[in-house]
């Protein structure tokens, strides 16, 4: 098969990228690809794993660089393999690929339980999310801030009755 | 009050992992070292729950097969790694895993239904460790796990059943799927990815966050009595049938009188002694029949024969436990 671009040199890299069901394709050589910059993909997002297909349809978009954990350096697809990830800090930086997978694989993504050093019979969600929209403010994510505000109210108002 | 037609034991698990250090997979041999001596030297100054410190590495596969087949430990916990330690409280049933999949997994084990109880031993255990050094622990994901499998509460609450006449009927593949539906799991007798054995399984919940931990413990307790309603129904059937009676006497008989005989062998008509038991036609507890079936286990046999027993060896002291303990029934 020809390369699409040039049309002289054989295609060795064959793209398949299908963002928000919108599918498209290219058939490269590999100094064309190196134009395109799509070279650089490596492995990263071509192996069936519980996790990879967890993630979403969304997430696979063409990347140059390797997302990384800036604490651990643990990859996306070093934890598609394993399934695990490297430290605490790799939640937030995966926040948005993770997302998707915890709300199947979990009851959601908001912790409903015993927190350190509480009683597990106290009020825990609303505790949770007042102790959030602290650290939100804190780190001035006011739009995050605004909508816990409304769940806290939402919450309290549902104890009231 | 205990109720174990159906139940054999309980366990409550909880990971945890410390704040501001890295998680197992990409930790050294000697950030985890680090760890172990960090958590031994505090163990010597305070040591509430009297936690004896063994450092995996240095156990005996005899010793550390004894304890996988307890389930105090987990079948990969073994030694074989670097950097393992466990703390544990042999008579109490406490066992906590340093440096297995996160920093800690503590684990307590109980033989009755009561989770709830066995809950708040291990939460107070959970509250000596934190009290040693904080936990990773976020508002939104909760207590940080390498596997978010673990992530909010890192409870793993499971209850070990015997379903004879449910495993008999096949029935076990409805009830894994209609479970799997309300957030539990089914697993053989070791858990994830070992085979049941002896009809025996083991069933816990697969969500831990979103959930409290009221709810996971409440979902088991549901499951349990779910369970022995149905077992117990089809066991006062399955009883009655000429063929299954017959099998369970002649398997009596064998277990009372045979001079050698395997493990696979004795815990396939252990599981018939038992349902009889439960079922009021032989007159053993059926708690007795629960130890016997750890003590005919290889590793336990070879912590009594010694580790250069054979198979063989093993099978007749296998063979003579069962007689002794069988005898005068």
């Amino acid at each position: 098969m020809l390369c699409e671009k040039c049309k002289q040199r054989e295609a060795t890299t064959h793209y398949v990228e299908t963002i928000n069901g919108n599918k498209k394709e290219m058939h490269l050589c590999s100094e064309c690809a190196r134009e395109e910059g799509l070279d650089n993909i490596g492995i990263g997002f071509s192996f069936p794993s519980l996790f990879s297909s967890l993630f979403g349809e969304d997430h696979f978009a063409p990347l140059q660089e390797e997302k990384r954990c800036p604490s651990c350096n643990t990859t996306l697809s070093e934890f598609s393999r394993t399934g695990k990830v490297g430290c605490p800090d790799c939640y937030s930086a995966f926040e948005t690929e993770f997302r998707p997978m915890l709300l199947k694989m979990q009851k959601g993504d908001r912790h409903k339980g015993s927190r350190p050093g509480s009683e597990p019979e106290s009020d825990n969600f609303l505790d949770s999310l007042k102790a959030e929209l602290k650290e939100a403010i804190e780190k001035e994510d006011f739009e995050r801030a605004a909508i816990l505000r409304d769940k806290i109210k939402e919450e309290e108002h549902k104890n009231e009755k | 009050m205990k109720n174990n037609t159906v139940l054999i034991s309980s366990r409550i698990r909880l990971a945890r992992n410390f704040a501001n250090m890295r998680f197992i997979p990409v930790m050294t041999e000697e950030e985890k070292e680090n760890l172990k001596e960090k958590i031994h030297e505090k163990l010597k100054k305070n040591n509430p729950f009297s936690l004896d410190y063994i450092n995996m590495e240095s156990l005996d596969s005899v010793h550390a097969g004894a304890l996988i087949e307890e389930h105090l430990i987990s079948p990969d916990f073994n030694g074989n790694k670097k950097g393992e330690a466990l703390l544990i409280n042999h008579g109490e049933k406490i066992s906590v895993m340093v440096n297995e999949e996160d920093h800690l997994r503590i684990q307590v084990l109980g033989n009755d239904g009561n989770l709830e109880e066995l809950y708040s031993k291990a939460k107070a255990l959970d509250e000596y460790f934190d009290g040693m050094m904080p936990f990773a622990f976020s508002e939104k994901l909760g207590y940080l796990t390498c596997c978010p499998t673990n992530l909010g509460t890192g409870l793993r609450a499971s209850i070990m059943v015997h379903l004879p006449a449910l495993t008999e009927c096949g029935q076990i593949d409805n009830i894994a799927a209609s479970f799997s539906n309300i957030g539990l799991t089914v697993r053989g007798i070791y858990g994830e990815g070992s085979q049941p054995s002896g009809c025996v399984y083991q069933i816990s919940n697969s969500v831990s966050l979103g959930v409290s931990e009221k709810e996971i413990i409440k979902l088991l307790e549901k499951a349990l009595s779910q369970l022995e309603a149905s077992e117990k129904k089809l066991r006062e059937k399955l009883v009655r049938r000429p063929g299954v009676e017959d099998r369970m006497f002649r398997r009596y008989g064998l277990l009372k009188e045979a001079r050698m005989i395997s493990s696979k062998e004795a815990t396939e008509y252990l599981s018939d002694l038992r349902m009889g038991a439960c079922e009021k036609i032989f007159d053993i507890p059926a708690d007795k029949i629960d130890e016997l079936s750890v003590k005919i286990q290889p590793y336990n046999i070879m912590l009594v024969e010694g580790e250069k027993a054979d198979g063989a060896a093993r099978d007749r002291k296998r063979a003579e436990i069962l007689r002794n303990a069988l005898s005068g029934n």
